[in-house]
């Protein structure tokens, strides 16, 4: 028998949608979230862009999609956690020709990823849409 | 100065002495976001998790602790169980600050290197140890 004294934690993933416009990049994101390169904010969604790089597990070009969409397969090993939310915009992004990204974050990595993995936010601009309402504790 | 406290928990908080009140408006000007953005908002939490949320060491010293503790390191070692050397170098700053604010469960980003030097220009201020 092990006896733990103190806090123990409980580590989480949760998944995010990133639908863009062509292919996703820094300055899309930059934009969305609404910094410059002034900005003292600047380098923490700098880091957030490749905390989201490096998460994506399924890239989708929807605008290949053909016929009826099985979300739920094209999305990748974690489609099941995909909401209701996010398939909607899918289909509407679908007529447009997005590319979708579709990923997680971990609790347990850097300080920065850990944060957004545990709020929760849904930002959409004219060249991007982000969902990362799932990541809520 | 932004001085990171580990306590007997093993918690990260944070003693921000600030040498003027800033508002809300102008922290926000500083951290020079877009309106209505995603930025905004986050920077907004920020400001208020420290200036109104957090607990303003000083003040309460002035105000209701003052006659019980003879000086502002002994309130800090006595009443917030700080170790004797960060209380004294906190109390260093009692005299230029206009509010000396304990930070509790600061956003995880905060905790890095990243963050820290985030509230150092936000606030206008140095990170000390």
């Amino acid at each position: 028998m092990k006896i733990r004294a103190g806090f123990v934690s409980n580590s989480s993933s949760t998944s995010f949608l990133i639908i863009s416009k062509g292919a996703f990049t820094r300055a899309q994101l930059l934009r969305l979230m609404g910094v410059d390169a002034k900005s003292p904010m600047y380098k923490l969604f700098d880091q957030l862009y490749d905390e989201f790089t490096n998460g994506v597990d399924e890239k989708v070009d929807l605008g290949a999609v053909q016929g009826n969409a099985h979300w739920n397969r094209l999305m990748g090993p974690r489609a099941e956690r995909l909401s209701d939310r996010m398939i909607e915009k899918l289909e509407a992004y679908r007529q447009r020709g997005w590319t979708a990204y579709y990923g997680h974050l971990d609790s347990e990595s850097s300080p920065v990823q850990t944060f957004f993995c545990i709020d929760s936010f849904e930002e959409e601009n004219d060249e991007m849409y982000l969902n990362g309402l799932e990541c809520a504790w | 100065m932004i001085k990171a406290v580990v306590d007997s928990h093993n918690s990260t908080t944070y003693v921000i002495s600030a040498p003027t009140l800033v508002s809300e408006s102008v922290f926000l000007q500083r951290a020079a976001v877009r309106p209505n953005s995603y930025a905004e908002r986050l920077a907004t939490r920020v400001y208020r998790d420290i200036f109104i949320k957090s607990l303003n060491l000083k003040r309460d010293y002035d105000l209701y602790y003052k006659v019980e503790y003879g000086d502002f390191s002994k309130y800090l070692r006595s009443r917030h169980l700080l170790h004797r050397a960060e209380a004294a170098d906190i109390a260093s700053v009692y005299g230029t600050s206009a509010a000396i604010f304990r930070y509790e469960y600061p956003m995880s980003f905060v905790q890095s290197g990243l963050g820290e030097i985030l509230l150092q220009k936000l606030l206008n201020t140095e990170v000390g140890q």
